[in-house]
């Protein structure tokens, strides 16, 4: 009787142990550390990093589940509300600009928070407040690749959410435009590589030309269409330069992202008005898709193709981009883009988008 | 005799009344009788009924940081106290002479090479020092020992610090590292944990207790270095002595909550406004004030807006029209 009585008892304790440990799961995050996660994640926040919410909505095909996210250009200047209007309906106001204050972040009772891998103080206060947090490699992770930048934020949430399948094809996808960029210039001669700058406005000051230098995503787009990204010799990161030093470098054609200025702005500048790509008009914006796309989005497929077609408009001709675009957004997001999307994501190119063969 | 327990149970119970009151207060809806259920039941070992993530608020987030808020404020005000006894001076504050600037430049030079605590600690202490040793130096040098003197050193070391910081900054990573030292900069408790007071805590602690403990020497500071010496006491190595404590203090503020502006100045002025000039009565209730000082603004900084205001901000909202009145009660004393 005792016997039966405590195989009974072990078997029942199995059974409880089950469906008790289905509630949560262990996932390996992006600074290697093991996190129990919930099955289910009701409540999530995201504490930092912004592009996470596009990436989120694109794995989860909504944002449900999702309740918080920093207050950020990345929910505001994109095309992300115009695409998915409930991303206004995020609680921002735990974190505007300076620093995150952790009780407003708990008021919002999340059962998992993901924050950015080198913030490790917020993950240290997120998990002594007891809540799981899972670290997501940061913005300029593996020295610019952006391609390597999504794609870990993709698998991660496909882990947490259940959901893989959008990642796979988003992936493969990038990297097979990637290879046609690639096939299309790999023989290109050194002296016929466009020489190309990238200005980058995202810094905490405003003043000054802000150029974005090597191990950022302008050198990676630059080495991928088999440009020269002149500033990357000598730049590290993201740091003002001299109008003069400008002139050394003597681009052919700059490209802006998260700046205040227009081209415009630059063609009138008249210090500026002997710089090769002022004198030919060729300064792009890069467009503000579901992310900026000079850096890690779901939109990286098409990010390949547009800087290559900026770079070398006549190699490229036989692209249509905007065509490939609202197949991406039909496919991938569900989303039919309008004639005024398209101006809003391609402001400034698109001229040459649509000279097409 | 029981006028002297009164008063020292006073200062004992003002900062943890306000520490008691500050835990109530914040973002996150905490009650009243949450965090007495959840402080009895780590006391006595009781189940306090109580969710875990109120517990965890309550016991993780705002019980480091208001242990922090009161270090810090206790502490700059008391290393403010000790510096202005030290060098004869009413505005000579870890600020004035350098010290803070010293140690930040140390600070941030720890977190772009290192990025440990313990580093962050140790260099905020060494540069620190340095700056105080570099004012005490300048203003010697000019043969002119006047309260200005010491200031307008204090200002060069202060800038020429504040220049390397600058320098620092235009090398940080613009995206990940510029941002978090320049809001680190204007001070924040923010980051508070007990894993940052294992480290940050003891420094001091130990200043603090150095200082008060000399208190009675300190007060002889302010007589001539002749009639110092002929109370037995060893004015080189006292003034050291001090130096060092302040400075220990400050670095290890530096280190933990960034730069926090105006608490070294204001408070001892207002313990001497309260209970006159006599340091050993300054000291501890300059500790006292300050730590309730520091929860105040905290508690501010962190309850009244979404996002974190810097500390430096509120203090200097508060201190500098509190300082303007301090000076003109006060002018008809200073020299």
């Amino acid at each position: 009787m005792r016997r039966i009585l405590f195989i009974f008892s072990i078997l029942l304790s199995f059974i409880f142990n089950l469906s008790y440990g289905s509630d949560t799961k262990k996932i390996i995050d992006d600074l290697g550390l093991e996190v129990e996660v919930p099955n289910n994640p009701q409540r999530i926040v995201i504490a930092d990093l912004p592009p996470l919410v596009h990436a989120y909505y694109v794995v989860n095909s909504g944002i449900e589940g999702l309740v918080g996210a920093p207050q950020n250009n990345a929910l505001t200047d994109t095309i992300l509300p115009i695409v998915y209007p409930e991303v206004k309906n995020l609680s921002t106001g735990f974190r505007s600009g300076g620093e995150l204050n952790i009780e407003a972040l708990l008021a919002l009772e999340p059962d998992l928070i993901f924050y950015r891998s080198d913030n490790q103080q917020t993950g240290e206060i997120i998990r002594s407040a007891g809540v799981p947090a899972v670290a997501f490699q940061t913005f300029n992770a593996h020295g610019g690749n952006t391609v390597a930048a999504v794609a870990s934020w993709l698998k991660t949430l496909g882990e947490i959410l259940n959901k893989q399948e959008t990642t796979h094809r988003l992936i493969a996808n990038a990297y097979e435009n990637m290879g046609i960029v690639q096939s299309k210039m790999w023989n290109i001669a050194e002296e016929d590589k466009v020489r190309m700058i990238y200005f980058n406005g995202l810094s905490t000051d405003e003043n000054g030309l802000k150029v974005s230098g090597s191990g950022l995503f302008g050198k990676f787009w630059a080495e991928i269409a088999k440009a020269n990204d002149v500033a990357s010799q000598d730049i590290k990161g993201v740091k003002p330069i001299s109008i003069e030093q400008l002139y050394k470098y003597n681009p052919e054609v700059i490209f802006l992202t998260f700046s205040k200025s227009k081209p415009e702005n630059l063609y009138n500048n008249p210090l500026l008005a002997d710089i090769d790509a002022i004198k030919n008009k060729r300064v792009y914006t890069a467009p503000m898709g579901m992310f900026s796309w000079y850096g890690p989005s779901t939109d990286v497929a098409l990010s390949f193709l547009w800087h290559a077609k900026m770079l070398y408009p006549k190699q490229f001709s036989d692209i249509d981009i905007i065509a490939q675009t609202k197949k991406h957004y039909k496919e991938y997001y569900g989303y039919e883009l309008l004639d005024a999307d398209i101006e809003f994501l391609f402001s400034d190119s698109l001229e040459i988008l649509r000279t097409n063969d | 005799m029981t006028s002297s327990k009164l008063y020292i149970t006073g200062l004992l119970i003002t900062p943890i009344i306000f520490a008691l009151i500050a835990m109530t207060i914040g973002r996150y809806f905490v009650s009243f009788s949450d965090v007495f259920h959840t402080l009895s039941s780590v006391i006595n070992g009781a189940d306090s009924q109580l969710s875990a993530l109120t517990k965890n608020v309550i016991l993780n987030i705002r019980l480091p940081r208001v242990i922090m808020a009161m270090l810090v404020g206790g502490g700059l005000a008391v290393a403010g106290c000790a510096m202005q006894s030290l060098f004869a001076n009413p505005i000579a504050t870890p600020d004035t002479i350098g010290v803070g600037s010293g140690a930040s430049f140390g600070a941030v030079l720890a977190i772009l090479l290192f990025n440990n605590i313990f580093a962050i600690q140790s260099l905020a202490f060494v540069m620190g020092i340095l700056a105080a040793m570099m004012t005490v130096t300048f203003s010697k040098l000019s043969k002119n020992n006047s309260i200005v003197m010491i200031v307008l050193a204090g200002m060069i070391v202060a800038s020429f610090f504040a220049a390397l910081t600058s320098l620092l900054k235009t090398i940080a990573d613009t995206d990940t590292e510029l941002p978090s030292i320049v809001f680190w900069l204007m001070g924040s408790m923010a980051g508070s944990s007990f894993e940052k007071l294992k480290y940050g805590a003891a420094p001091i602690l130990l200043g603090v207790f150095i200082i008060t403990a000399l208190r009675w020497k300190i007060n002889a500071l302010l007589l001539s270095e002749d009639e110092i010496k002929s109370m037995g006491i060893h004015v080189k190595r006292m003034r050291m002595i001090v130096l060092c404590s302040a400075t220990l203090i400050t670095a290890s503020a530096v280190s933990m909550c960034g730069q926090v502006g105006w608490v070294g100045l204001l408070i001892p002025h207002l313990c001497k406004l309260m209970v006159g000039n006599d340091n050993r009565k300054v000291i501890p209730f300059s500790f006292s004030l300050g730590a309730s000082f520091m929860l105040i603004v905290d508690t501010m900084a962190r309850s009244l807006s979404h996002a974190e205001i810097p500390l430096s901000i509120i203090t200097a909202l508060i201190g500098a029209p509190f300082f303007a009145f301090i000076m003109i009660r006060l002018a008809g004393r200073w020299r």
